[in-house]
């Protein structure tokens, strides 16, 4: 039968006892094989909404659909779920095909049939090989694999993870990465996935939701939450390194609107200028990505404090007064720690901010 | 009394296992209830339920539960001793290991015993125990429960207490019983569908130690409260044990004399998620500011400001223990006020 697995949250809330109000209106509707990944800093609400999701947490008030029916009240076991963790926890005593039969063998599924389901799932994650060894003969990749497995032996309607490759170190965490991409196309099915890991977010995704302080910022494609952030968090949070964030002045000179910092003007295109009119005067926050800053001799005059060489580029680490600004530039740019430089920004690539709400100005629905 | 103390002992020689006496006139239903949280045996007073609420107790009983309502104003006379045993012999057999594994925990005088335990308990003066504590564990999920903590550790005794509660010894130092527990929580999770409070307790050294290390157990459960399902070690809540045999008042005072210095500190949500993770980073400021998503600077400056109000400089290990213990202070009388 074919499973549906859309997932609604309608005004979902989470108040814990002592008070702490976790999740806040949230409204999310997750589609059926979606790869929605939830991200946020530590604290924000991510791993109680997921929990939600998974039955461990109550539901304060809301409602949370899973397929066609709301599932508030029904026990955990009746979602049809799996959830996977960063622990990748296993059975240590048991191979592989045990650890990945034991939770069918629970719940009493005929043997040949535990089997034939072991042996496919562990086709797909090209663990065969290892189905008759003992979890402390796996590396730690191997053993994140079985406890895919033991998820997707379950042929679940939706898989809920949990952080699953914080543990891994960062080059096995880049193959997994491209592992479970692969995975969520060969098994089409829904995947929630939590982290607070921007670049896991914006490779795994098909679309993202970006939590902070328990409400949901935004959502959408990685793209769209690089290219147009609803605010300066998201704006700040995507990316790395980390957007750059100067408060400039908004400036009338002549006909022409521009922003103003130290002795560094920037003159703004007529579709951003119009947007700017009631800004006239007033402190704004300008947001520019590193990429987007580059050295130009008639730019803003600031000092080298760091430079990184990765190869194929090189990060330069600049300030002048207390305003840092990251640059990412060619690797061929000879420039040392006390040297100064001038950089400009691409205009058509900024964002503005407002000082108060930080709201961006030009967001566009 | 004396003579309810009396036949209350002379119940729990038969029955062998401890007896909760109480004075609670019969209401059947909160005695079950009773009975029920506590998994004792409990004998109580009332007179005109003595045949009618044994039948009615008799039908309730289920296997994990034993009790039995007797009239405490009468002797225990043959009629009643009968009426015991019959009982009993309806009751599920307790096991001898059981029954030892209980006396394990509960029972402080089991230097006598050491013998009969190591038959079944195989251990060597190298040996160091543990204790693992689930607790708030629904009665359908027991059964379960029992078989993925048989599969999941190659040596292990459990004992439940209470028909929410199951105590698992592991012939482990606590640092190994910890990483075990961590695994165990997710297993149990995936496999179980819920998600328990697991207290892990210090190691002790000799199995006739083992009442110590359960003791410890019931009071770091005592002490969380029912806080949120997850991992509490018995180690990281040395603190809060303590306090909480501190008389409340003494802790209350304490706190109102320092809130004065403290409390622009204290009502400021942002500076306390500050002091709270800097803590929990180990006075580590690039993990600190990476957590709470802030610019090194951005924490350097909290911090300063923290030091200029509080003259607490957290990057200073005893100025960071001083502000933990306010901190815990605070938290404590919040949850009484």
């Amino acid at each position: 039968m074919l499973k549906v697995a859309e997932l609604k949250l309608i005004e979902i809330n989470k108040i814990f006892p002592n008070g702490f109000h976790a999740v806040k209106d949230t409204n999310l509707a997750i589609e059926d094989k979606e790869f929605m990944v939830i991200v946020g800093p530590s604290g924000c609400g991510k791993t109680t909404i997921l929990r939600m999701i998974a039955g461990l947490e109550d539901i304060t008030s809301g409602e949370l659909h899973i397929g066609d029916r709301i599932v508030n009240e029904v026990a955990p076991k009746d979602r049809d779920i799996a959830m996977v963790f960063q622990n990748y926890a296993l059975y240590p005593h048991m191979t592989v095909y045990d650890n990945m039969a034991f939770g069918l063998k629970l719940r009493k599924m005929p043997k040949l049939e535990i089997d034939k389901q072991v042996k496919a799932v562990a086709e797909t994650l090209g663990i065969f090989e290892l189905l008759n060894r003992k979890p402390k003969q796996l590396s730690g990749g191997q053993r994140q694999r079985v406890a895919l497995g033991r998820a997707i032996v379950r042929d679940p309607k939706v898989f809920l993870m949990d952080e699953p490759l914080s543990n891994l170190d960062a080059k096995l965490r880049v193959q997994m990465r491209g592992e479970l991409i692969k995975l969520h196309n060969k098994l089409a099915t829904t995947f929630v996935y939590v982290t607070h890991d921007q670049t896991e977010a914006m490779t795994m995704g098909t679309r993202i939701c970006v939590i902070n302080n328990g409400l949901i910022q935004q959502e959408a494609d990685p793209n769209t939450i690089y290219e147009n952030p609803v605010n300066k968090f998201v704006a700040g949070f995507i990316g790395a390194p980390q957007m750059n964030f100067i408060n400039v002045l908004v400036k009338q000179k002549g006909q022409e609107i521009i922003l103003n910092f130290y002795d560094y003007e920037l003159l703004l295109p007529e579709d951003k200028a119009v947007k700017m009119r009631d800004y006239i005067g007033k402190e704004v926050i300008l947001g520019i990505r590193p990429e987007n800053v580059n050295t130009d001799p008639k730019g803003l005059t600031m000092k080298v404090e760091v430079t990184e060489h990765l190869g194929s580029e090189t990060y330069l680490y600049l300030i002048k007064g207390d305003q840092h600004v990251t640059a990412r530039v060619k690797p061929d740019i000879s420039l040392k720690i006390g040297d100064e430089t001038s950089v400009s920004f691409a205009v058509e690539n900024i964002h503005l901010f407002d000082i108060e709400d930080e709201k961006s100005l030009f967001y566009q629905e | 009394m004396r003579d309810s103390i009396s036949i209350a002992k002379k119940v729990a020689n038969i029955v062998k296992r401890p007896v909760l006496l109480t004075d609670m006139m019969g209401n059947v239903q909160f005695t079950t209830e009773l009975c029920n949280k506590t998994n004792r045996m409990v004998v109580t007073k009332e007179a005109s339920y003595f045949v009618e609420g044994f039948y009615h107790f008799f039908e309730l009983k289920d296997a994990q539960h034993h009790y039995l309502v007797l009239d405490l104003e009468k002797p225990l006379t043959d009629e009643t001793l009968a009426l015991l045993t019959l009982f009993l012999s309806s009751s599920e057999e307790v096991s001898k290991e059981d029954q030892l594994l209980k006396d394990l925990l509960l029972d402080d005088n089991n230097e006598q015993l050491g013998d009969e335990f190591k038959e079944f308990l195989p251990c060597d003066k190298e040996s160091q125990w543990t204790l693992i504590g689930l607790f708030n564990i629904p009665s359908e999920n027991m059964a379960l429960l029992k078989k993925t903590i048989s599969h999941f550790f190659d040596e292990v005794w459990w004992v439940g207490l209470k028909p929410t509660e199951l105590t698992i010894i592991l012939r482990k130092k606590d640092t190994e019983a910890l990483a075990g527990a961590l695994q165990l929580r997710d297993i149990i999770i995936q496999e179980v569908y819920f998600d328990p409070i697991i207290c892990v307790s210090h190691n002790v050294g000799k199995i006739e130690h083992i009442h110590k290390a359960y003791d410890h157990l019931v009071k770091l459960f005592e002490t969380i409260n029912n806080e949120s399902s997850g991992i509490y070690f018995f180690e990281d809540y040395l603190f809060e044990i303590f306090m909480d045999d501190v008389e409340t008042k003494l802790v209350k005072d304490i706190y109102t004399e320092l809130y004065g210095k403290f409390e622009k500190v204290l009502q400021d949500k942002e500076l306390l998620l500050t002091i709270k993770t800097f803590i929990e980073e180990n006075l580590n400021i690039n993990e600190t500011s990476k957590r709470l998503y802030i610019h090194r600077n951005t924490l350097i400056y909290r911090i300063n400001k923290i030091a200029e109000t509080t003259s607490l400089d957290l990057r200073h290990f005893h100025d960071a223990l001083k502000m933990n213990m306010i901190l815990k202070m605070k938290k404590s009388v919040d949850e009484e006020d």
